[in-house]
């Protein structure tokens, strides 16, 4: 009778030591997490100068090989959105513009150096400017988090990168990045970092947060207010967990409670009717 | 053998082992290669843990029909270093998953899963040499669990399987 109770008294003691250990881990990879996200940002070693450079090649290929918009009407609504965020973003070290480029896709890319792409048909799905400001406030979140350059040199390299800075193989790989980052994934992290700068920015700017979560109810094809039989909208396979960051939004708006909102002074339907179509064929 | 000796050597189960100098130095030497192996199998079968744990499983087969000893040690061997490959199996898969997918987001539980992991491979290493280290000299080391299945197997097993009950010689009842 000694031997099984010797061995269940054995057994035990390996469980209470796997579980020791698994606390262990957990308690090592806690204490370990700011040296490992300052390794992470490792790409604070890359110069500011060079997503400037980068950021001058990206505007050039667009402007030269897409159709970015030239509509004063648009280009007035869209700087006034910027410029009312922008007024409330704290010591950027970047010069932040929005284009908006004519395309099938309905997403919006953030490019490094601060050039953030707003395909037609997501500023066509929006209903206000308040909605355009959401998805804003979220690209400025990666902006300021150099998520796009933390892409790149994760996806190319530092060498590569800086063979693009210094127009070796500029051209080519400039147009393979402009691809690539349309299809982007950033980290889970990295995007709620970005929905949480974004969510805060908005009530900074007296825009509610809700107006994000308006947006998302707004294009998910599974929620009440999202329509069916709707094309792949290209934002959610960049933007995943959508219904996480409803909530989310909507917590912010109670969180952060704008009392008074200051409404944009735009005829957002103007500035939609201006828009080239994509899906009704006008 | 007074029975005092008997009580000392037997530990009261009746179970009489070989001690130290009663094993032959080849007896030793395969018992310690076992765990010698088990390092060499681990050095080298690090990034695919289970060609570690085939070289494991073919030492101890070459063995097992050796002197109990060295079975002792080689099944004890073999016995450890399994979930301790599937740990590292595990981790090199994850790792690759990781690496092949966008699944970063994951990360820090990985961190976690490789520290848990590097743990247990410490722990691994530190009572391997102290096997290997008794077994060179001729002595048992029981690991918790997998050593107490060993014996069993090697010392306990045979006396069950080759003597059942109704052959077994007993002294007269009331005795």
């Amino acid at each position: 009778m000694k031997q099984p109770k010797a061995m269940a008294r054995e057994l035990l003691f390996l469980a209470t030591l796997t579980v020791l250990i698994a606390g262990a881990s957990y308690a090592i990879v806690k204490l370990v997490r700011v040296p490992l996200a300052k390794a992470a940002k490792g790409v604070d070693s890359v110069p500011l100068s060079w997503e400037m450079h980068l950021k001058d090649g990206l505007k050039k290929y667009l402007e030269n090989d897409s159709k970015v918009l030239d509509d004063k009407v648009i280009t007035a609504a869209v700087d006034s959105v910027r410029n009312r965020l922008l007024a409330h973003v704290a010591d950027t070290v970047y010069k932040i513009e929005v284009v908006v480029v004519e395309s099938d896709q309905v997403n919006a890319v953030t490019f490094p150096g601060g050039l953030i792409v707003v395909f037609t048909p997501l500023l066509r799905l929006t209903s206000s400017p308040e909605e355009l400001a959401a998805v804003l406030a979220h690209e400025i979140g990666h902006v300021e988090h150099r998520d796009p350059i933390k892409q790149i040199v994760k996806e190319l390299g530092v060498s590569t990168v800086l063979s693009m800075v210094n127009g070796g193989r500029a051209a080519p790989m400039l147009e393979t990045m402009v691809k690539d980052f349309v299809n982007v994934q950033y980290t889970r992290e990295q995007e709620r970092a970005a929905d949480q700068y974004g969510l805060r920015l908005l009530a900074d700017s007296h825009i509610n947060p809700s107006h994000f979560a308006k947006f998302m109810e707004n294009l998910a094809p599974d929620t009440a207010a999202g329509k069916k039989d709707r094309p792949e909208i290209e934002y959610f396979s960049t933007h995943p967990d959508v219904h996480a960051r409803i909530d989310s939004a909507y917590a912010a708006a109670k969180r952060f409670d704008v009392k008074t909102e200051k409404r944009f002074n735009i005829d957002w339907r103007n500035v939609k009717r201006r828009l080239p179509s994509v899906f009704d064929g006008n | 053998m007074s029975p005092a000796m008997e009580q000392q050597e037997t530990n009261g189960t009746g179970i009489v082992l070989p001690q130290p100098q009663e094993l032959t130095e080849r007896e030793k030497e395969d018992a310690m290669g076992a765990y010698l192996m088990m390092f060499a199998a681990w050095g080298a079968g690090f990034p695919l843990p289970m060609v570690g744990l085939i070289a494991s499983v073919i030492y101890f087969h070459l063995n097992k029909k050796s002197s109990p000893f060295t079975a002792f040690h080689s099944y004890q061997g073999l016995l450890t270093h399994i979930p301790i490959s599937l740990l590292n199996a595990a981790a090199v898969i994850w790792g690759i998953v990781l690496v092949l997918g966008k699944y970063s987001h994951h990360l820090r539980i990985y961190a976690m899963f490789c520290v848990f992991a590097g743990i247990w491979n410490a722990l691994y290493m530190v009572y391997s040499i102290i096997a290997c280290v008794k077994a060179r000299k001729g002595k048992f080391y029981y690991f918790w669990v997998f050593g107490r299945l060993s014996f069993a197997k090697y010392y306990l097993a045979p006396t069950r399987a080759t003597a059942p009950s109704s052959e077994r010689n007993l002294p007269p009842e009331g005795m």
